[in-house]
């Protein structure tokens, strides 16, 4: 079977996510980019004698280098050369669109345009002549519709043919002013001495535009230099003969192919009298009402997450619970009865028992992304954000940290201002992720009945407002700078695909499975050995390792309330935090629930759910905040800000709530 | 009906009513916190009197505009019912979800429960705002939407 790579490529917000879901269906691999840790999602599809590998590129409107997922998108397309490339242009929003797929022609990769959200463009009264707009481009061009499924096949056939050279392209030459074009001409001649990989024309005109990475490449190359100095006098040149940066008048000549070919192949039934994104967006978005409806759907989640989802849960528990009791009657040796009973059941299991409450957060962030509220989200807080000194992009990072806090300081590297990213992952992994949901809704069961919710909505908000305010100390005391400025665009609302909704949850919530199937499973295994070594002693008995580990620990936590059976979990908790559940579930036995209740004052409980959500940062989030920032010094300065945060403010909650209850 | 003067002010009496009863159950659902009576179907919830409130004062924001003849301004009650919708959905789902911790998983904590335990005047209310929703959507794509060119 032949094997086709084709790279998915888009604006943002075109419904990028949904076609490849569409094309690849479940079949789909998640890693990381070469050499950084933004996500790189694959997925397969069967075709014909085909084999079609899918490569989703980061959502991107130029091959500029401003970003790192810009860097990747043009790298990608450029250094690696995929079969073919599929531009998912948005028709409804065609004239932004097409500046990519010019950029995209201008490489000379062979491009096929999935002209998707065909059905919103009809319904706005936007008539696309799709075969005068591909003779325009010189590129095939397929009308899709994403969420229905609609062109999926048909996409695929021309793929195919196109991969096979079965269709001719005949993309046009965007002509750029006189100045510009003889620059070209003659640094795209220099060009082809040292290079016969990339197209010399396209190499030219980001030597032009003084595109930063592809001025490295050159340089790279023997002989670059030259050419690179060369470039940067014609820069000089066409400012002075234009008065005007080569960037913009490149931009301006695009953009003027662009208009031109719209006012040829669009045409428009309509008059836009109300758009229903706009009527909701005035509300959405109020300066009053924004942020309260913003504070009520979060509730909305919290709900979903924790009180629909306790019958399934409560389901698992009792069935471990009558696992337990089954292995417990089984005559085998007691070590491996221990293993399995006081190991796997109690340990193991009691952090399984929250594997619902983890797919129903993912299932209800996908609907709220899937619909287009989290753009709103960015837009409400970016006016908070901005006082507290973080940029409105962080508020992405800081949504995703709700998820996971690792894709949430990956997703840093969109900021451009290193001041900015930096401020945005320091504050990170104060927002609680999906690990620290199951501890806290242990807790909060055992100590708030019908309040639990609340005590548990209450950590998250206060994680929020930590995040804000550590965000203004460092950029008021390390980090100091102007705030860069912040554009974002806000997609149309559209209803959710079942589909898209299911893939986004299946593929965050297999990773909370994984991890536990690997790294809690792992510290499973030895936190039984530290419970039940040396050989003879009572299972978690003072004198068995844990016990003589946890007292230790034990005389640092006992201001506040706190005995070495908690020690040693928040100490394990450090690998993974749902490992918390995990120790306490070993070292207490099946009734850790009622033990934690007799041993610790609700106002106790409630520091100590304090503590879980500021104390450091889990094993994966700091290696990822080494990778991301490349330095020791702001690794440890999270650990120790964090942990002494934790310590002022559990200190702090306990009295406080001790005055209240 | 076109979505005219007379459609938005029949909007702006509805949103007036269901604005202020969302309104009037935030404040009691938050005031019963803080008493030892309950109140029929109000249950005492300070987040989710919040979430009433502000329910209530997204219908009540959009009334000056609708009786000014603001037909941008349906944006209002529509993103109260949709909202008002949400919660409907969200308690009914709580509901069948303590019944399930009491019919199927026999919980001890659900003893005695029945489903006036978990009925919340939201769920009564919250179905007359998603037909509110449902009429205003469709008014909207039907008269609303596009003019053509003539």
């Amino acid at each position: 079977m032949k094997e086709i790579v084709v790279a998915v490529i888009g604006n943002p917000n075109v419904g990028k996510s949904t076609l490849f879901n569409e094309l690849t269906g479940a079949k789909q691999y998640i890693g990381n980019w070469p050499g950084v840790t933004v996500e790189k999602k694959e997925g397969e599809k069967i075709f014909g004698d085909y084999k079609i590998r899918f490569v989703d590129l980061p959502g991107t409107y130029g091959l500029g280098a401003s970003s790192i997922d810009e860097r990747i998108a043009r790298d990608y397309i450029v250094f690696e050369k995929p079969d073919v490339i599929v531009n998912i242009v948005d028709a409804s929003n065609l004239d932004r669109n097409l500046y990519l797929t010019l950029e995209l022609i201008e490489t000379g990769a062979r491009v096929v345009i999935a002209l998707n959200m065909m059905d919103i463009a009809e319904s706005k009264g936007i008539n696309i002549d799709v075969d005068a707009l591909s003779k325009e481009l010189g590129v095939p061009i397929v009308p899709t519709i994403a969420t229905k499924g609609v062109g999926i096949d048909e996409l695929c056939s021309v793929i195919i043919k196109v991969a096979e050279g079965k269709i001719r392209y005949r993309p046009p030459k965007v002509k750029y002013p006189d100045t510009i074009e003889k620059a070209i001409m003659e640094i795209s001649g220099l060009l082809s001495r040292i290079t016969k990989d990339i197209n010399t024309r396209w190499l030219a005109i980001k030597l032009l535009m003084q595109d930063k990475g592809i001025v490295e490449y050159i340089e790279g190359i023997e002989g670059g230099e030259e050419i690179v100095s060369v470039a940067r006098s014609y820069v000089e040149k066409i400012r002075s003969e234009l008065g005007e940066d080569p960037l913009f008048v490149i931009a301006e000549a695009r953009y003027g192919v662009i208009s031109e070919m719209m006012q040829r192949v669009v045409s428009r039934a309509y008059v836009e009298a109300v758009d229903i994104s706009d009527l909701l967006d005035r509300v959405l978005t109020h300066k009053i009402l924004g942020l309260p409806i913003f504070f009520a759907i979060l509730w909305s989640v919290f709900l979903f997450t924790f009180n629909v989802a306790a019958p399934i849960v409560d389901g698992i528990d009792l069935l471990f619970g009558w696992m337990g009791e089954i292995i417990g009657s089984w005559d085998i040796n007691p070590l491996l009865k221990s293993f399995l009973v006081d190991g796997v059941i109690s340990g193991f299991g009691s952090v399984l028992v929250f594997v619902p409450n983890i797919f129903f957060l993912f299932l209800a962030m996908a609907i709220l992304e899937d619909v287009g509220y989290m753009s709103r989200v960015a837009f409400n807080l970016d006016r908070i954000m901005r006082k507290f000194g973080l940029h409105g992009k962080s508020v992405i990072p800081m949504v995703l940290g709700f998820g996971c806090n690792i894709p949430g300081i990956m997703s840093a590297r969109t900021i451009e201002s290193e001041e900015d990213r930096l401020t945005t992952i320091l504050v990170n992994p104060l927002i609680p992720c999906s690990a620290r949901l199951p501890v806290l809704i242990m807790i909060a069961s055992i100590f708030f009945g019908r309040y639990a919710p609340l005590a548990v909505f209450s950590m998250y908000v206060l994680g929020i407002f930590l995040a804000l305010f550590m965000a203004i100390l460092i950029r008021k005391i390390i980090l100091r700078g102007v705030v860069s400025p912040f554009v974002m665009e806000l997609p149309p609302y559209r209803l959710p695909s079942t589909k898209t909704v299911t893939i986004h949850m299946w593929n965050r919530g297999s990773k909370f499975l994984k991890k536990a199937g690997y790294i809690i499973f792992s510290a499973t295994v030895i936190i039984w050995a530290l419970a039940a070594l040396p050989p003879g002693v009572e299972f978690g008995g003072p004198e068995s390792y844990a016990s003589i580990l946890g007292r230790l620990i034990e005389p640092i936590l006992r201001p506040l309330g706190y005995n070495w059976q908690i020690a040693v979990a928040l100490f394990f908790g450090f690998i993974a935090k749902e490992v918390f559940i995990d120790v306490l579930g070993m070292l207490m036995g099946e009734d850790h629930e009622a033990q934690l209740g007799a041993m610790l004052s609700p106002a106790q409980a409630y520091g100590l759910m304090v503590f879980v959500v500021v104390y450091v940062p889990c094993l994966a989030s700091l290696a990822t905040i080494k990778s991301e920032t490349g330095s020791w010094k702001w690794t440890i300065f999270v650990c120790l800000y964090e942990l002494i945060l934790a310590f002022i403010l559990a200190f702090a909650f306990t009295g406080l709530v001790g005055l209240i209850i | 009906m076109n979505v005219d003067a007379g459609y938005l002010k029949k909007i702006a009496v509805v949103s007036i009513v269901l604005g202020s009863t969302y309104l009037a159950i935030g404040i009691m659902e938050i005031a019963s916190m803080f008493t030892q009576y309950g109140i029929f179907l109000i249950s005492a919830d300070i987040i989710g009197g919040f979430v009433s409130i502000t329910i209530g004062l997204t219908y009540l924001f959009g009334i000056r505009g609708l009786l000014r003849g603001n037909k941008r301004d349906l944006g209002f009650p529509l993103a109260a019912s949709i909202l008002a919708a949400l919660y409907f959905s969200i308690y009914s789902l709580i509901l069948l979800a303590d019944a399930a911790e009491c019919y199927i998983l026999k919980n001890e904590d659900y003893s005695g429960w029945t489903p006036m335990h978990s009925l919340r005047i939201e769920i009564l209310i919250g179905a007359i705002a998603i037909i509110i929703a449902v009429e205003i959507w469709r008014r909207i794509k039907k008269d609303m939407f596009f003019k053509k060119i003539s």
